[in-house]
C-alpha cells in the first residue's frame, strides 16, 4: 500500500477514489475563473457593469491593456527559471544559492521569527522571566508573608505544634467551642 | 426557496458528526468505512442545497435572502438573536466550502485508509465543515464567533490528529514524536492572539451600537455611519487582528507552515481552501466598517501586500513540498487582503477623489472574493497532489524525489494544471482573479504593482520548482534512497 | 400541594445521611457508599424539583420557598430564615449536583469510609445552609460549620503535606470569619436586626454605626475575599487542593469557592451598594491582577492539581470583575461563571482524580505523557473540560465569561473600567496556553511503557464525568435555562444599586 522506509519502494499511482476528486478540482482549477468572463461574478457581488460575450471575455482582455501580457511574461519567466534550474539543470541551484547567500539563509530560516517568538519572547521573557518570577513571588513573597505572620505568633505556633501530635478531632472541637463562645457572646450583649 | 434550507445546510454535517462520534465510534468501531460514507453523504447533501441557495440568491432582487432569526438569550439589555445572512458573498462561500469539503472527504477514503483514527477523522472533518458553515452564514457577530472558534478547535484537533507522533516515527525521534501536538498547540495559541482582537471588536461594537447583528435595519452596518471615525477604525482594526490570525498574515503567520503536520487532506481543506480564507471572508463581510475607515483599509492593504511577498520569499527555498504550498497559501491570502484593501490604495496612491470615499473603499470586495473562490480549488488540488505523492512515496521531502512523472502520471498532470493556475497562466482560473488584482494595483498604486509583480515571478518560480523537483522530466535525483531522514508513510506499514 | 419545608429538607438530608452512616453500625462499606449516594441523590432530586417550580417570570417575588421560624430569643431579632432567589437557587442545585458526584468519585475510598462519608455529607449541609440562609447569624453559623468536615477530610484522607494544608485552610478561614463576625455584630448593633432582607431594605448609610460603614464592608468582605479567593489572599488554595482527596477538591473548586462570590453579591453589594460603588475600582484592579497573575503562575506549575488550583484563582478573578463592574449583565455573568466554573473545574478535578488513581498516583506533568492511548475516554473528557475552561463557544465557560466581558465593558461603575476589561480579556490567551500545554503533557506525545497497564475510567467514574459533560454543554448551548433564573436574583441587586 504505502512505502516502507529503509528500502527502495515501488511507487504506485493513487487509487481512483483519490484521483477522481482531484480531477474534479482540476477541472475547477481551469474553469472557475470563467465565472466572471461575462461579468457574472461581479454582478452577483452587486457591482454594475455590462455583460460581455464569453469570447469577448476570454480574449478581449489582451486587447485593452498590456498588463496581462506583462504578467504572463513575468510568470512565464519564473516557470522557465525553475525549469532551467531544476529540470534541465543548465543553471545550478547551488551556485545561485551561493550568490544570494544572505537571502538564502534568511529565507530558509524564515527570518528567524520562530526563534524570536518561541525562544526569546515566550521561552525567555515570559516563561523563564515573568511567569517564573511571579511563581517565585507567589511562593516566597505572598505565601512567605502569610507563613511569616503565622510563625511570628510564636505562642500560638508553639501551641499548634504541641497539639498537632494529638487528636485531629481536637481542632474541630476547638472550632465548635469557638462558635459556641461567639453565640454566647451575642446573647450576653444583646 | 424555503427559509429552512440554509439551516438544513448547517444541520447536515452536524448530524454526520453526531452519528460518527456518538454512535459509530463507541459502538461500531469495526464498521469504520461507514463513517466516511456518512460524512460524504451529509456534505454532498449540503453541497446540493448550497447550489440551490446560490440559484435562489442569484434569482433574488438585491441578491439577499430573508431568513427569520431565532432568539437565543436575553440578559438585561443584551439581546442575542441568532440569524443567518445569506447574500451573494455567503452563497459563493457556501459553494466553495461544501464543494471542496466534499472532494476532500472522498479523497480521504483512500488517503486515510487503514488509519486507526479513521472514524475520529471523519467525525472531526464533519464538525469542521459545520463550524465553517456557521461562520459564513451567520448574521450575528456572536454566532459567527462560535463558528470562528469552532473551526479553530477543529484545526487544532486535526493538526494534532497524530498526537502520539508522526506515523512511523521511531522511538527516540523527539521531533517526529512531538511535532503534531506542538504544531496544534502553536496554531491554536497564535490564532487566539488574533481572536482577542476580534472579541474586543465585538464588545466595542456592542458598546457603541447595542447589537451583535450585522445586517438589517437595526444592525451594526446600518449604524456604522453614525459612529465616529476613530471608533470605526478601532473596531475594524480589531476585526482585522482576528482575520490576520486566522488567515496567517504577518506577524501571525508562523502557525500555518507548522500546521502541515496534520494529514494532507486536512491541509487541503482547512489550511488552504476554507478556514484560512475565513479571515479574508471576515474582512469582506464587515466591509461596511472598512468602507468608513480609510486607515483600517490601508492597514489591510499594507499587511496583505507585505505578507504576499514576504511569504513567497520563504516558499522559494523550502524543501518540503507541503511547506512550499503552505507559504504559497500565506502569500496568496496576502494577495486577497491586498485586493480587499484596493480602495485604500486608490485614496493614498493617486488621491483619486472623483468618487465618494466609501464607494472607493468597497471596490476590492469582488476582486478579493473572486481570488478566494479560484484559489480554493487549485490550492486544494495542489495539496491533494502532494498527498498523493506522499501516499506513493512516504515522504514530503522533495530532495528525495524526482522523476515521479512516469510512475504518477495522473497526479503529475493534475498537479501541473494546478501549478499553472496558481502561476496565473491564461486561460486558467488563477489568471483571471490575479490579473484583476494587478489591474487594480496598476491603476491605484504603482509601487504596490511592482511588488505584486515580483510576487508573481516568485510564485511561478517556487511552484514550478516544486513541480520539477518532484515530478521532474529527467528524474535526475536518486529516488528514495535507503537512509530516509524524512517522515515516513502517513500510517506506518 | 405546597411542600413548605423543601429547603430545610434539602439542607438537612445530607446531615440525616451522615447520622445514618455514623450510627448504622451494621452497614458494610458498600452499604455506606450506597447510603451516601441515596441521600445526596435525594437532595439533588429535590433541588431540581425546586428549580422547576421556581417562578422567575417578571414581577414574581425574588425569595421563594421561604421558611421562617424562631430559634433564638425573640429580642435578638435573629430567626431561622431560609429562602432562595434566582441567585442562590442555581448554586443550591450545583451544590447538590456536586454532592452526588463527590460521593461517586469517592467510590474507591477504603480508609475509614464511615467517617469519610459522614464528614462529606455534613460538609454538603454546611454549604447548602450558606446558600439558603437569609439571616446573617444563621449564615455565619453555616459558614463555620463547613470548616470542621473540610479540616478532617483534608488532614485524614489527603496526601502530601495534608496537615499543613488543612491547618492553613482553617487558619485562613477563621481569620476571615472573625472579621466577618465582628463586622456583622457592629452592623447589628446599629441596625438591630440580622435579617438580610430588612437590612437590604434599610439605608445603612444613614445608620449611626460605631465604625465607618466602609470599614464594616471590608471586614465582611475579607471573609469572602479569602474564600473566593482574591489576590493576595489566595495562597491557601493551591495547598488545600494539592493535598486534598479528589472529592474534596471537586467540592472545594465546585462550590466552596462560590460561597465567597455569593456572599459578595448577597451581602457586600446588596447591603452596602454605596460603599461597593465607591470601592469598585480597587476590587476590579484586584480582579484583573487575579486573572493575569493567576494565569501566569498557573502556566509554570508542574503538578496537575496545583495547575488547576491556580487556574481557579484566575477564573475567579472574572467573577470578581463581573461583580464589581456592578452592571446587570456583568453580575449575571459573574453568577453564571460561578455555576460554570463549578461544573468545569469540578470536572477537571474529578478527571485529575481518575488520572491519578489509575496512574500509580502520578500527577507530575513532567512524567506523564501519551495517556490518550490507554485512557481514550478520559482524554476526550479532560480535553472537553479544558476547552470549556479556556472559554470555547458552545461550552458554559464561554457564555459566562462573555457576559462578564460585555457587562464590564459597557459598565460605568468608574472611569477606565474598559481598560481593565481589555487587560482581563488578554488572560484568555494565557489560559489557552496552559490548558493546551497541560493536555499535551498528560495525554499527547508518544505512549510510555511505564503506563502500559493503565486503565481508562471505570463505570462509576464514567457516570460522574458524563453528568458533568452534559451540564457543561447544556449551559453552553442554551444558557437561558440558567440566566433567566439568575435574572430574578440580580434584578433586586440592581434596584439596591439604584440603576
Amino acid at each position: 500500500m504505502t512505502a516502507h522506509a529503509g528500502h527502495l519502494p515501488t511507487v504506485h499511482e493513487a487509487p481512483p477514489v483519490m484521483i477522481v476528486p482531484m480531477v474534479v478540482l482540476a477541472v475547477l482549477a481551469v474553469i472557475s475563473g470563467w465565472f466572471n468572463l461575462t461579468g457574472g461574478f461581479a454582478r452577483l457581488m452587486g457591482e454594475e457593469g455590462e455583460a460581455h460575450s464569453i469570447v469577448d471575455g476570454l480574449f478581449g482582455i489582451f486587447t485593452h491593456s498590456p498588463l496581462p501580457w506583462i504578467s504572463l511574461i513575468v510568470a512565464g519567466s519564473g516557470i522557465f527559471l525553475a525549469y532551467a534550474m531544476y529540470s534541465r539543470k543548465s543553471i545550478s541551484a547551488e551556485s545561485i544559492g551561493r550568490t544570494f547567500k544572505p537571502f538564502y539563509v534568511t529565507f530558509s530560516h524564515k527570518y528567524w521569527l520562530d526563534e524570536l517568538y518561541e525562544k526569546v519572547i515566550i521561552g525567555g521573557v515570559l516563561l523563564r522571566g515573568l511567569f517564573k518570577g511571579f511563581n517565585f513571588f507567589d511562593s516566597k513573597g505572598v505565601d512567605g508573608a502569610v507563613n511569616g505572620v503565622a510563625n511570628g505568633a510564636a505562642g500560638f505556633g508553639g501551641w499548634l505544634r504541641k497539639s498537632q501530635t494529638g487528636q485531629l478531632q481536637l481542632y474541630g472541637l476547638a472550632i465548635a467551642i469557638g462558635i459556641l463562645a461567639i453565640i454566647a457572646g451575642v446573647f450576653i450583649f444583646a | 426557496m424555503p427559509h429552512q434550507i440554509p439551516w438544513l445546510i448547517l444541520l447536515l454535517p452536524f448530524l454526520a458528526f453526531v452519528i460518527n462520534s456518538i454512535i459509530l465510534r463507541p459502538f461500531f468501531p469495526k464498521q469504520h468505512k461507514l463513517a466516511g460514507y456518512v460524512t460524504i453523504t451529509a456534505i454532498g447533501g449540503a453541497f446540493l442545497l448550497s447550489l440551490w441557495t446560490l440559484m435562489a440568491v442569484m434569482g433574488t432582487e438585491g441578491h439577499k435572502l430573508e431568513i427569520p432569526s431565532v432568539h437565543w438569550l436575553t440578559v438585561g439589555k443584551v439581546n442575542v438573536e441568532i440569524g443567518l445572512l445569506v447574500d451573494s458573498l455567503t452563497a459563493v462561500m457556501l459553494i466553495v466550502v461544501t464543494l471542496v469539503s466534499l472532494m476532500v472527504q472522498i479523497y480521504s477514503q483512500g488517503y486515510m485508509r487503514g488509519d486507526p483514527g479513521y472514524i475520529r477523522y471523519y467525525a472531526w472533518m464533519a464538525l469542521f465543515t459545520t463550524f465553517m458553515l456557521v461562520l459564513i452564514t451567520s448574521n450575528s457577530l456572536l454566532f459567527m464567533y462560535l463558528g470562528w472558534e469552532g473551526v479553530g478547535l477543529c484545526s487544532y484537533l486535526l493538526i494534532g490528529f497524530w498526537y502520539h507522533g508522526r506515523p512511523g516515527a521511531k522511538p527516540g525521534d523527539t521531533i517526529g514524536l512531538h511535532a503534531p501536538a506542538n504544531a496544534a498547540k502553536k496554531a491554536f495559541i497564535v490564532t487566539r492572539l488574533g481572536d482577542v482582537g476580534f472579541l474586543l471588536a465585538i464588545l466595542y461594537l456592542f458598546q457603541k451600537t447595542g447589537t451583535f447583528t450585522m445586517d438589517g435595519p437595526d444592525g451594526i452596518f446600518a449604524r456604522v455611519g453614525a459612529l465616529s471615525a476613530g471608533a470605526v477604525t478601532l473596531a475594524a482594526m480589531g476585526i482585522f487582528a482576528g482575520a490576520a490570525g486566522k488567515s496567517a498574515q504577518f506577524p501571525l503567520h508562523v502557525w500555518l507552515p507548522d500546521a502541515m503536520e496534520g494529514p494532507t487532506p486536512v491541509s487541503a481543506l482547512i489550511h488552504a481552501a476554507t478556514m484560512v480564507a475565513a479571515g479574508v471572508f471576515l474582512v469582506a463581510r464587515t466591509m461596511p466598517l472598512f468602507m468608513h475607515s480609510a486607515d483600517a483599509a490601508t492597514l489591510v492593504a499594507i499587511i496583505g501586500g507585505f505578507t504576499a511577498i514576504f511569504a513567497a520569499s520563504m516558499g522559494l527555498v523550502m524543501n518540503d513540498i507541503k511547506r512550499v504550498i503552505a507559504y504559497s497559501t500565506i502569500s496568496q491570502l496576502g494577495y486577497m487582503m491586498l485586493a480587499l484593501g484596493t480602495g485604500a490604495l486608490a485614496i493614498i496612491g493617486l488621491g483619486k477623489t472623483n468618487k465618494p470615499e466609501t464607494e472607493l473603499l468597497g471596490l476590492g470586495i469582488t476582486v478579493g472574493i473572486f481570488h478566494l473562490f479560484n484559489h480554493a480549488f487549485f490550492k486544494a488540488l495542489l495539496f491533494l497532489g502532494a498527498g498523493s505523492v506522499n501516499h506513493a512515496t512516504g515522504t514530503f521531502d522533495m530532495r528525495l524525489m524526482g522523476g515521479l512523472r512516469k510512475s504518477l502520471p495522473w497526479t503529475s498532470t493534475l498537479f501541473f494544471i494546478a501549478a499553472l493556475s496558481l502561476a496565473g497562466i491564461w486561460p486558467l482560473a488563477g489568471f483571471w482573479s490575479k490579473d484583476e488584482i494587478l489591474v487594480q494595483a496598476w491603476e491605484h498604486h504603482r509601487l504596490v504593482f511592482f511588488l505584486a509583480m515580483i510576487t508573481v515571478f516568485m510564485t511561478a518560480f517556487y511552484i514550478f520548482r516544486a513541480y520539477f523537483m518532484t515530478f521532474g522530466w529527467n528524474g535526475i535525483r536518486t529516488p528514495l534512497s535507503g537512509d530516509c531522514p524524512c517522515r515516513t508513510s502517513p500510517y506506518g506499514t | 400541594m405546597e411542600f413548605n419545608f423543601i429547603l430545610s429538607t434539602i439542607v438537612f438530608l445530607p446531615t440525616l445521611g451522615a447520622i445514618v452512616i455514623a450510627l448504622g453500625r451494621g452497614l458494610s462499606d458498600r452499604g455506606i457508599k450506597l447510603t451516601a449516594a441515596l441521600f445526596t441523590l435525594l437532595a439533588f432530586g429535590l433541588s431540581l424539583s425546586a428549580y422547576t417550580q421556581f417562578d422567575s417570570g417578571p414581577g414574581t417575588p425574588s425569595f421563594q420557598f421561604r421558611e421562617i421560624a424562631a430559634w433564638l430569643p425573640a429580642n435578638l431579632n435573629s430567626q431561622y430564615h431560609l429562602g432562595v432567589d434566582g441567585l442562590s437557587l442555581p448554586l443550591v442545585v450545583l451544590t447538590t449536583f456536586i454532592g452526588i458526584i463527590s460521593v461517586l468519585v469517592s467510590w474507591g475510598i477504603n480508609i475509614r469510609p464511615r467517617e469519610y462519608f459522614a464528614w462529606l455529607l455534613l460538609l454538603e449541609t454546611g454549604i447548602l445552609g450558606v446558600f439558603t440562609s437569609l439571616d446573617l447569624l444563621l449564615f455565619f453559623l453555616f459558614w463555620e460549620v463547613e470548616l470542621i468536615p473540610m479540616y478532617m477530610l483534608i488532614s485524614i484522607w489527603g496526601s502530601g503535606r495534608k496537615e499543613y494544608a488543612a491547618m492553613k485552610f482553617v487558619v485562613y478561614t477563621i481569620f476571615g470569619s472573625a472579621l466577618m463576625l465582628a463586622g456583622m455584630l457592629t452592623l447589628y448593633a446599629a441596625a438591630g436586626t440580622f435579617d438580610m432582607e430588612q437590612l437590604a431594605a434599610m439605608n445603612l448609610a444613614s445608620l449611626n454605626t460605631a465604625i465607618p460603614l466602609a470599614a464594616i464592608f471590608f471586614m465582611i468582605m475579607m471573609a469572602f475575599a479569602i474564600k473566593l479567593p482574591v489576590f493576595p489572599f489566595h495562597t491557601w488554595l493551591p495547598d488545600a487542593h494539592t493535598n486534598a482527596p479528589t472529592a474534596v477538591s471537586v467540592i472545594l473548586a465546585g462550590v466552596l469557592l462560590k460561597m465567597g462570590g455569593y456572599g459578595m453579591i448577597r451581602i457586600s453589594v446588596s447591603l452596602f451598594p454605596g460603599v461597593a460603588k465607591e470601592w469598585a475600582w480597587l476590587l476590579v484592579i484586584l480582579a484583573i491582577i487575579g486573572v493575569l497573575y493567576g494565569a501566569a503562575v498557573t502556566i509554570v506549575q508542574k503538578d496537575l492539581k496545583r495547575l488547576i488550583a491556580y487556574s481557579s484563582v484566575s477564573h475567579m478573578g472574572y467573577v470578581l470583575l463581573g461583580i464589581f463592574a456592578l452592571n446587570q449583565v456583568s453580575l449575571t455573568g459573574a453568577a453564571l461563571q460561578m455555576v460554570s466554573h463549578g461544573v468545569v473545574t469540578g470536572l477537571l478535578f474529578a478527571m485529575v482524580g481518575v488520572v491519578y488513581e489509575h496512574n500509580h498516583h502520578n500527577r507530575d506533568l513532567t512524567q506523564l505523557g501519551g495517556l490518550a492511548r490507554q485512557m481514550p475516554v478520559a482524554a476526550v473528557v479532560f480535553s472537553l473540560a479544558g476547552l470549556a475552561s479556556l472559554g470555547l463557544p458552545g461550552t458554559s465557560g464561554f457564555v459566562a465569561e462573555f457576559l462578564v466581558f460585555v457587562g464590564s465593558f459597557t459598565s460605568n461603575a468608574f472611569d477606565g473600567i474598559q481598560l481593565y476589561t481589555i487587560l482581563g480579556i488578554l488572560g484568555i490567551v494565557v489560559t489557552a496556553g496552559y490548558t493546551l500545554w497541560m493536555l499535551q503533557r498528560a495525554f499527547y506525545g508518544p505512549p510510555l511503557d511505564k503506563f502500559a497497564d493503565v486503565k481508562d475510567a471505570n463505570a462509576v467514574e464514567m457516570i460522574a464525568i458524563f453528568a458533568f459533560v452534559v451540564a457543561i454543554m447544556l449551559i453552553g448551548i442554551y444558557p437561558a435555562i440558567v440566566t433567566d433564573v439568575i435574572g430574578n436574583g440580580i434584578n433586586p441587586v440592581m434596584r439596591f444599586l439604584g440603576t
